[in-house]
This record gives structure tokens, C-alpha cells and sequence, in this order.
């Protein structure tokens, strides 16, 4: 479910980092303030544990397909929420730095969609809610999966605004999600199984190691941090997808209302008409036309990008290596 | 994800000697994504010089490139999963190369080179500055203590537990065991509770060595900028924009047709 840079726009990636960096100040000053002993270090050790774990697939028997245990929620069970989440955070970072899982633009809808959910939704206001009504074995089953199956969703139910907002697929929103929604379903409730297993073993032979995660621990900041995205998830959701669904292509709409047409003109700025009529003066296919024979706009267009493109890269190519055997020799 | 991939990322962790201070190569590398991304879908010829920057910093700081492809084709799926609806969805015909084509081909091709060249750029990145490097450089620019801490502490022990999983599922495969959906507490459990334990240990020896959480001192003398990192940084700021505003490859490609006819 991770996002790729190329899969969001500026903007999205931008608002989603502020949103998760917001969460992530307010994290810290928690887990600061929370003076726990020894905290550090299980934070990071927790954190690598669900990183490797989330390398073994557990077979799903007759199915064919397999899962693994749910980071976010496993980790907001053993640390709490805020800690979850900073775990959540470094996990996503090491990630998408080092296995390209993830961007660096979209790590902010990453964090959002991965961690924001399971650590600050799911677990408090599901997994919390039916262990405390539900107790033993039987409360910890029902609430991790069905805390596992809302956390994934959420997430995944974002990853298709934040797609669709972005402008990058022509997959009109509602096809998207019915390939999304379904899939991330089914997914979250392997996932809560497996961590529910793996929950229960442990509980019943290190109970003391669950009290770390006690929603009355946090601030009134926090609290109140996570109420107001909650809303603002909400909202955002509530009316992008009821947009994405009426107008798949949201920004050629709007700009059709204004301009009557669905293409801006270029600026013209001093810059833009200078390149303008250098561009025409040394231009070789005026009109897309060489010796009087006429050549579609395309295809003009086409030989002259390849022909510029190759260029340009092949002297990219040959100022690394020339930099590279400049440094070498130094 | 597989196991032997993470034993990969040996590659990146010394500081190559790139000479490039990591704070610069944040900057620029940020500055080429939000370039990379603002292209419209359609505009796949446009996007092609910026493939300059990651060829340049690869070869200039050595990272390799069968490395780097591997990295990319192991997460390539989901964008292609999102991508390969275009053609079906957008099947408004254009012409290219004297064919027809639909837009939402072109869209796709698009949304590849894009991710190719971000991911790139990305790992390069990572490998020329350090991950050390980068935390302390987003430590210096005011990132949570809580944060860099857990960083620094993850990426010094992921390698020992992934090490542990890898230890306990080939101990399970080679006594015949199956890894299914209904051990997985039997599997994952006793490793859990040794993490757990082996958190504890971490966390006196760090104590024992003056701990007090943080894991670094001083201001990061990385981050101090020479005359030729604010050339580097400004060249390839102009050139960013410059590719962004106006259609450079074509210009080039206009000149140099020019020239040979």
C-alpha cells in the first residue's frame, strides 16, 4: 500500500507532509514527556522486530495467497499510540530510503495512511473499545482484526483520494476503490489474525509487557491533535470522493468553467518570449515542415524531444564520469 | 520484501566519498522531485532531460547500477497496478511517430519514467550522503530528538533481527515445519519476546555508556557549505527550472537538426 512519489502531486504530498509532521511534533512532545524507562530502546528494537516480521508470509490455506502481521497495530499495542507512530514513522523513512518502498514527496501520505489510522484510530477507538467489553482470548481476536480490517481500509480508502486528487489515474474513483476496498478487506483481516496469534502467545507468557499502551497516558493536545484530523480525514474524504466520482478530471473541469477551455496559454512574461523567438529563430521545422514537406505537429514535436533528450543525457553521462574520474584521481 | 534484500543495504552504509554535504543533496534531490511531479501526465518527452541529475550523482558518487535497478523492480508493481488502467480509461488517440496512440498510454509511460527517475534519485541519495548522515542532517534542521534517536536505533538493529527471523524460519523449514496463517504466534511469538528482552539488554548498555536519549553531540559539521556545493546546489536548481518552463530537449533537438541539415 505503499505510495511512490511519481503517484502523487505536489500539492497532495505537500499537505500530507504537514498533516503527518504536525502529528509527528506532537508524538514526540508525548513520548518526551512520557519518561519511560527504557523506552528508546524498545521503540527501536519494536520497530526493527515488525520490520522483519513483516518479511514472513504466512501461508493462507486454500487460498494460495498469504500475509503478515499488522506493524501499526502490533506496535500500538506494545508501546502505545504516540510511540507506535514514531515507530511507524522510522519504519516508513528507512523504507522508502532504502528499498524505494515509498518516496520521499509521499512519505507524508504514507505515514498518514499507514500510521496515522491503526495507531491513533484503530487501536483506541477499536481494538481498545471490544478487548475492554470482551475479555481473554476471544476479545483479543475479534478486536485485532477488526481493528486491522478498519486501520487497512482507512488507509486504503486514502490512497485512492490522494491518487485521484493528485490527477495521476485516469481510473475513475469508484472503479478504483472497488478494486482497493475489497482487496484491503480481506487483507486486514489475515492481517489481524496473524496478529492476534502473536499477540495471545505472548500474553500468556509476558502479560506484564501489555500496559503500554493506556489511551488516559496522553495529553489533551494529542487528544485533540487526533480529533481534529479525524474530522478533517472525514470531510476531506466525504467530499473529494463524492468530486472525484461526479468529475474524473476535477482540475480540466474547473478550468473549462473559467476559461472556456480546457488548456491554459503559456504566460507571457519577458523570459517566455524571449526563449519564444530564440526557439523560432533557430527552430529547423517552422510549421513542423523540412524542405517543404509537411510533417504532423506530433511528430516534429517527437524527433525534436528524442533528438534533445539524447543529448542532454548523453552529456550528463559524460560529466559524471568525467567528475567521477577527476574525484578518483584526487 | 525479501530477507536477502535487506542484507543489500551494506551498500549504503559508509559515506561515499562524494564529497557532497547531505543537507545539499536533501535539497536538491527535494527540489528534482517536486520538479519530476509537477509535469502533466502527458508530457513524457518533457519529463526525459531531467534524467540527467540521477545519471550524473550515480556515476559521480559510483552507486551501482544492477543494485539500484533491483531495488526498483522489487516496488515497481503497485505503480504499474495504478498506471495500466490509463489505456483502458483514457482512449483518446493521439498521433506518435506517424502512429496512433491513446492518451493513456502515454499517461503510463509517463508515470514509469516518473517513478523510475524519483526512485533513483532517491536511493542515490541515501547512498551518497549516509543514512547517518541525512539523520543528523534532519537533526540539525530541527527534527524531533525523540525521532532521530529511533531512527539512528532502528537502523543499527535491523539488520541483528531480520538476522534472528531469518535464524528461526530456517530452523522451522529445515525440521519440516510449515509457516501458515495458524502458527503464526508459534513463529512469531518467541520472537517478539526476545526482541523484547534484547531490548531490555540495549537499553542498560546505553545507560551504562551515559545515555540520556540522545545518541549524538555537537552541531553536525557535515552540513557546512564549500563554493562548490552552492554552485552544484544553484546549477542544478536552474536547471530544474529551466527544463520545467520551457521544452529543452526540443530546443536542443531543434538546434542540432538544424545544424546537420
Amino acid at each position: 500500500m505503499h505510495m511512490a512519489d511519481a503517484l502523487v502531486s505536489p500539492a497532495v504530498g505537500g499537505i500530507f507532509w504537514a498533516a503527518s509532521a504536525y502529528l509527528t511534533a506532537k508524538s514526540s512532545a508525548v513520548a518526551k514527556n512520557d519518561n519511560k524507562s527504557g523506552g528508546a530502546a524498545l521503540m527501536g528494537v519494536l520497530a526493527a522486530f515488525v520490520f522483519a516480521s513483516q518479511m514472513i508470509n504466512f501461508s493462507i490455506p486454500g487460498t494460495g495467497s498469504s500475509g503478515h502481521i499488522g506493524g501499526g497495530l502490533l506496535l500500538a499495542i506494545l508501546l502505545g499510540p504516540e510511540r507506535a507512530f514514531l515507530s511507524m514513522v522510522s519504519i516508513l523513512t528507512v523504507q522508502a530510503l532504502f528499498f524505494a518502498d515509498g518516496g520521499l514527496l509521499a512519505l507524508g501520505c504514507n505515514i498518514f495512511n499507514m500510521g496515522f489510522f491503526p495507531c491513533f484510530i484503530a487501536y483506541p477507538y477499536v481494538y481498545k473499545k471490544i478487548t475492554e467489553r470482551v475479555p481473554g482470548s476471544k476479545g483479543i481476536m475479534t478486536g485485532a482484526v477488526m481493528a486491522s480490517m478498519a486501520g487497512l481500509v482507512m488507509g486504503a480508502f486514502f490512497v485512492v483520494l490522494q491518487t485521484t486528487i493528485s490527477g495521476i489515474t485516469s481510473l475513475p474513483a469508484g472503479v478504483f476503490m472497488m478494486l482497493m476496498l475489497p482487496v484491503h478487506f480481506v487483507i486486514g483481516a489475515v492481517e489481524g489474525f496473524a496478529t492476534a496469534m502473536v499477540i495471545i502467545y505472548v500474553y500468556a507468557r509476558m502479560p506484564e509487557v501489555f500496559n503500554g499502551g493506556s489511551p488516559d497516558d496522553r495529553g489533551v493536545g494529542m487528544k485533540r491533535a487526533v480529533a481534529v484530523f479525524s474530522v478533517l480525514a472525514l470531510l476531506t474524504g466525504g467530499f473529494f470522493a463524492w468530486y472525484a466520482s461526479s468529475s474524473p478530471d476535477g482540475l480540466e473541469w474547473s478550468i473549462l468553467n473559467v476559461t472556456g477551455t480546457t488548456e491554459l496559454d503559456a504566460p507571457q512574461t519577458h523570459i517566455h518570449a524571449l526563449f519564444s523567438s530564440l526557439q523560432d529563430m533557430i527552430a529547423p521545422l517552422p510549421d513542423y515542415s523540412i524542405k517543404g514537406e509537411t510533417y504532423s505537429e506530433n511528430m516534429g514535436t517527437t524527433v525534436s524531444g528524442i533528438v534533445g533528450s539524447i543529448i542532454t543525457l548523453t552529456f550528463a553521462v559524460l560529466m559524471g564520469m568525467m567528475f567521477s574520474r577527476r574525484k578518483s584521481r584526487q | 520484501m525479501r530477507i536477502r534484500d535487506l542484507y543489500k543495504t551494506e551498500i549504503y552504509d559508509e559515506r561515499r566519498e562524494t564529497a557532497l554535504p547531505p543537507l545539499l543533496l536533501l535539497y536538491v534531490t527535494l527540489t528534482y522531485i517536486i520538479t519530476v511531479v509537477s509535469f502533466d501526465r502527458y508530457q513524457t518527452l518533457r519529463i526525459v532531460p531531467l534524467a540527467a541529475y540521477p545519471i550524473f550523482v550515480g556515476l559521480f558518487s559510483g552507486v551501482s547500477c544492477r543494485d539500484l535497478l533491483r531495488k526498483m523492480t522489487a516496488v515497481m508493481p503497485f505503480v504499474i497496478l495504478i498506471g495500466i488502467w490509463n489505456p483502458f480509461f483514457d482512449r483518446i488517440g493521439t498521433e506518435c511517430f506517424g502512429f496512433m496512440i491513446s492518451r493513456g498510454w502515454i499517461s503510463f509511460f509517463s508515470l514509469m519514467i516518473k517513478f523510475l527517475m524519483i526512485t533513483a534519485s532517491t536511493l542515490i541519495m541515501v547512498s551518497a550522503a549516509g543514512f547517518d548522515g541525512l539523520c543528523r542532517c534532519a537533526a540539525a534542521m530541527g527534527l524531533s530528538e525523540v525521532l532521530v534517536t529511533q531512527l539512528f536505533l532502528l537502523n543499527r538493529y535491523i539488520r541483528l533481527i531480520v538476522e534472528e527471523t531469518h535464524n528461526t524460519l530456517r530452523a522451522r523449514v529445515f525440521r519440516g515445519g510449515r509457516i501458515t496463517l495458524s502458527n503464526a504466534g508459534n513463529v512469531c511469538g518467541p520472537l517478539l519476546m526476545r526482541s523484547l528482552s534484547r531490548s531490555e539488554k540495549i537499553h542498560n548498555a546505553l545507560l551504562c555508556r551515559g545515555f540520556d536519549g540522545t545518541l549524538w553531540r555537537g552541531k553536525c559539521c557535515m552540513n557546512r557549505l564549500s563554493m562548490q556545493d552552492i554552485v552544484f546546489g544553484l546549477f542544478w536548481t536552474a536547471y530544474f527550472l529551466i527544463v520545467r518552463f520551457f521544452d529543452i530537449s526540443r530546443i536542443i533537438g531543434d538546434l542540432t537538426v538544424r545544424c546537420v541539415i
